[in-house]
């Protein structure tokens, strides 16, 4: 009874991925979720197929752009009247909107066709990891990170700093922005 | 017909132009000139379009006035319009047509399906005892007598226990471990009504069969299919009849899954007496392999079923009960030896190698049902 109906039931279900954007470059990682948004990642993909997946993208406030693109990036904008045109830097266009610069990397990898935002509507990114329990309960598989974040020194532990290998100890008066120590006079944290 | 027609056409068109009340040497005179003058008056002035056509072909008249002619649309509209008030043809048997000849084509019927028949058994399996009794009804008006036991009933019901008894021993032999209500449900599905009315229609018995009614109905199409079963096991073997069934009954099965034909409603716990059965003490229990969108309308979960933490199927669906569910299914086709990396059933020239075999299965259970 309705055996057959089942038989391929994996093969075409829409999964759900999850992907952290902590550290990782818009650019690249565009690329990447636009092929599982296409369904690029299945063999039963051909162009006309719609058999793309879904992609959930948490952490998008801590992206890292290359270089100095934060700041000499653009994005463009004119409004249609005259004098209309504003660029608003990588930097502001993420401060007003820390899903947007990711969704628009990934739109640009995307095919240029109208069916680009149909596909976009699967992707749903949260700036920070706090995701609604009905997404999270979709949610099977993650999509490996390109580039591993690295470990600040505020992370370390003074054990860690304190057993660091080092060759040699610097006397104390070579020391000048000591900040913990007692030669700071001049620089203070807030 | 046609020439019957026209030869009426022409007596009528003489007949008509005779004055009845004139002296007969008169009349003899008008006859000797009509006589003369026939054939060239309706070659030029009677022959119409439809006789002109039939003498001289489409020469000439197939594109008059050119394929957009004038009068062409309103013909064609008063055609239509005839046609729609007449309805469709009506379906007649094609014994009704005059060159339908009954003795060549049962003997036609023999050598399609190269068997030899005895032709006394053939003509008596394709009788109805429906037309028996109407038969002999008519024949008693005029004087005549007529064997109503001449019909083709003794003959079905032989047929119908060799058909049924033989895809049991076949479903025995293939799948050994297939319980009696998996065998049961197949042999139903292949003798039922509607399959067997597919295969005689296919065979040509619809135009053979003597029968009251018409169109003719799938029951009749059965028995008369079973009782030409019948007939080729008396003529020639009990072998050449199995072989039959084989080639065109068993065939049925192609492209089909045994386990849609039987349809089981509770599949677990058919699952935990077999189980049972065997001596198993652990009943199966069912873990959460996988699932995606779980709580989109299109979810997808992959449910397992394992025996002392060992594997033992798996099943897919849109909820997990769907998918426990047609785990205990995947399990069951497991066991009964019907899952989908068996082998299918050999035809032809493969399964002749396993005839014997069957066939010493089926005395078994020809013995068992008397």
């Amino acid at each position: 009874m309705a055996f057959n109906r089942v038989k391929q039931w994996t093969t075409f279900a829409r999964v759900w991925y999850l992907f952290d954007a902590k550290w990782q470059d818009p650019i690249i990682s565009g690329r990447v979720l636009s092929k599982y948004l296409l369904g690029k990642n299945k063999p039963i993909y051909s162009v006309g197929s719609d058999c793309g997946d879904y992609v959930v993208v948490i952490n998008s406030k801590e992206i890292a752009l290359k270089d100095d693109l934060w700041r000499t990036y653009n994005y463009f904008h004119h409004t249609g009247y005259a004098k209309g045109a504003t660029y608003t830097p990588a930097w502001e266009y993420h401060e007003n909107d820390p899903t947007r610069i990711i969704k628009n990397c990934t739109k640009n990898a995307l095919p240029p066709k109208i069916y680009r935002n149909s596909l976009l509507s699967r992707l749903l990114v949260f700036p920070d990891d706090k995701v609604p329990k009905d997404v999270i309960k979709n949610i099977t598989d993650q999509i490996q990170p390109s580039m591993t974040p690295p470990k600040r020194l505020t992370e370390f532990s003074e054990d860690e700093i304190q057993n660091f290998p080092r060759l040699f100890e610097w006397p104390k008066e070579f020391i000048i922005d000591d900040l913990k120590g007692e030669n700071n006079q001049t620089v203070k944290i807030i | 017909m046609l020439q019957q027609w026209h030869e009426k056409f022409k007596i009528r068109s003489c007949s008509q132009n005779v004055p009845t009340q004139l002296p007969e040497s008169l009349k003899l005179e008008i006859q000797t000139i009509q006589s003369i003058y026939k054939e060239k008056v309706d070659e030029n002035f009677r022959m119409g379009f439809y006789e002109k056509f039939i003498k001289d072909g489409a020469k000439g008249f197939s594109l008059r006035g050119g394929p957009f002619a004038k009068w062409r649309y309103p013909a064609n509209k008063v055609i239509y319009r005839k046609r729609l008030v007449a309805g469709p043809e009506p379906e007649r048997p094609r014994s009704v047509w005059s060159n339908w000849n009954y003795d060549s084509e049962i003997y036609a019927f023999a050598k399609r399906l190269n068997e030899n028949f005895k032709e006394g058994l053939l003509r008596q399996a394709f009788i109805d005892p429906s037309y028996a009794v109407s038969e002999k009804s008519k024949l008693q008006d005029i004087g005549l007598e007529f064997d109503i036991s001449q019909n083709n009933a003794v003959l079905a019901k032989e047929g119908e226990n060799i058909c049924k008894n033989y895809i049991r021993a076949l479903l025995n032999f293939w799948y050994p471990k297939l319980p009696t209500q998996g065998v049961e449900a197949v042999v139903e599905f292949l003798t039922n009504s509607q399959s067997m009315a597919y295969i005689s229609k296919n065979i040509g018995i619809m135009d053979l069969v003597k029968t009251q009614e018409f169109p003719v109905q799938n029951e009749t199409l059965r028995s008369t299919l079973f009782a030409v079963i019948a007939a080729l096991s008396q003529s020639e073997s009990p072998i050449r009849a199995h072989l039959f069934i084989n080639d065109f009954v068993v065939t049925q099965l192609v492209g089909k899954d045994i386990n849609e034909i039987w349809r089981i409603e509770n599949p677990m716990g058919l699952l935990c007496d077999e189980l049972k059965k065997s001596g198993n003490k652990a009943l199966p229990k069912a873990r959460l392999i996988w699932s995606t969108g779980a709580n989109t309308p299109t979810s997808a979960f992959v449910v397992g079923l394992y025996l002392d933490e060992k594997f033992l199927s798996k099943g897919y669906g849109e909820t997990a009960e769907i998918a426990e569910e047609m785990a205990a299914r995947d399990a069951l086709r497991r066991l009964f030896g019907t899952a989908e990396e068996n082998a299918p059933l050999p035809y032809g020239e493969k399964a002749r190698k396993f005839s014997e075999m069957i066939n010493s299965i089926y005395e078994k259970f020809k013995n068992s049902n008397i």
